[in-house]
């Protein structure tokens, strides 16, 4: 593995992360700079779908047997179980209402899938390689956490449940969303048209893959200071959860990764998706099931100042770590 | 002109479904929906980005008879439940009235 310390000083000037911090800048400083609506949703679309066909086609040249399947359920039980100790952590250290501590605990159990572009992306310029199938993991680990978030609140009678998990629009939010279609749609189509098909698409798929990256990252950089700028709700013990709850989600998938036998890559890319927290699929399935929780302290701390901590320090952090254990 | 009751509703955009099927169930024969409506208010602003619908809201509007306005706005109203909206209603005058 090479020298991800230096990779990690140059992570900061690398165009993406840069372009990150000019939006949050932009966006700090009320500048009238705003990248369309549309172009966002488009941009977000290329993302996910070049995102899954890249990994597909990974898949269908390295192949698939058993020895996925380890990384595959640990993916889901660290899903599942993160939303316990978060919500146990913020009992303890916040004045969060139960139904707001459910809420939250829920985003960090699921997964940021722009944090894990990110950090492919990092990866991919420090030549590290990574298992095709932790594509498959990320789609895994969206949605057992909204079920722990919702077994949480619903020991609180006053969070007032407000919809069965698997009522129709529930289930189309979790399993439906417009990500995970895209993601597991786009590894489909990588996986059936194999590395010949990637070839013939590559030169819109893969070559401006970073380039879009950049405008995306702009847009993330003025949309989590307008969130952070807007935050109302947002106490000092929160904000601090928002930045220790993915250290100790990163420990959690760091352990878990190099337990069942994923490459340093791989192990990096797990403990990266333990330590993000959801943006797209737990909002939307929070606000349907948990509407007294205050959408104004989960989107905030998730978008606001856990994305920025992964993207800028976390990613290199993580790295770092893994990559001391390792050799 | 023919008189008439219109509903508006501003909705978080992952509750226009249920507001939909509230309305239609109750007997509006059709609506307008105006998609990613964004503002400021009580719950902070609401702007949509990415994929879900969020942190966005939509606005629902149908015009319907006067007799069964009131059973569509309750029915509304129970779908809404706790989530961020504004219901309001008004007279409208229309020049077809076998269509509401």
């Amino acid at each position: 593995m090479i020298d991800v310390l230096s990779a990690a000083g140059s992570n900061f000037l690398s165009p993406t992360i840069l372009a990150f911090v000019l939006g949050a800048l932009a966006g700090f400083f009320r500048s009238d700079l705003e990248v369309p609506e549309a172009i966002a949703k488009g941009l977000s679309i290329y993302l996910m779908l070049a995102i899954g066909m890249k990994g597909g086609a990974s898949l269908a040249t390295s192949g698939v047997g058993l020895d996925v399947l380890p990384g595959l359920v640990a993916a889901v039980g660290l899903s599942f179980l993160i939303p316990f100790v978060a919500y146990g952590l913020l009992k303890f250290a916040t004045r969060l209402q139960s139904v707001d501590a459910a809420a939250v605990s829920a985003h960090y159990g699921s997964v940021s899938i722009v944090t894990f572009v990110t950090a492919t992306q990092f990866l991919t310029d420090i030549d590290v390689p990574y298992e095709a199938h932790v594509i498959a993991m990320v789609a895994l680990m969206e949605t057992p956490a909204i079920i722990s978030g919702l077994m949480l609140a619903r020991r609180n009678a006053a969070s007032k449940v407000n919809s069965s998990l698997f009522s129709p629009d529930m289930v189309r939010e979790i399993f439906f969303n417009g990500s995970i279609v895209l993601l597991l749609g786009g590894f489909a189509i990588g996986w059936a048209s194999g590395p010949q098909g990637m070839a013939s698409v590559s030169a819109f798929f893969v070559d401006p893959f970073q380039g879009v990256l950049c405008l995306f990252l702009l847009d993330m950089g003025l949309v989590a200071a307008h969130r952070l700028r807007a935050a109302r709700s947002l106490t000092f013990s929160v904000v601090a959860f928002g930045l220790y709850m993915p250290l100790i989600g990163a420990t959690f998938g760091a352990i878990t990764g190099l337990a069942v036998g994923l490459s340093p890559g791989g192990a990096i890319l797990l403990t990266v998706l333990s330590a993000s927290a959801s943006y797209i699929a737990v909002p939307a399935a929070m606000r349907l099931a948990l509407p007294k929780a205050d959408p104004g302290i989960y989107i905030p701390l998730s978008l606001g100042v856990t994305f920025p901590f992964n993207v800028l320090i976390g990613i290199p952090l993580y790295a770092t770590c893994i990559n001391a254990i390792v050799t | 002109m023919f008189q008439k009751k219109k509903i508006e509703v501003v909705v978080e955009a992952t509750y226009l479904p249920r507001v939909i099927e509230a309305a239609t169930k109750a007997g509006a024969k059709g609506y307008s929906v105006i998609p990613h409506l964004t503002g400021n208010g009580q719950h902070g602003a609401r702007q949509g980005r990415g994929l879900s619908g969020a942190f966005e809201n939509a606005m629902f509007i149908s015009i319907v008879d006067k007799a069964i306005a009131d059973e569509v706005v309750s029915n509304i109203q129970n779908a809404i439940g706790d989530a961020i909206g504004i219901l309001y209603t008004s007279d409208v005058d229309v020049i077809r009235q076998d269509h509401f």
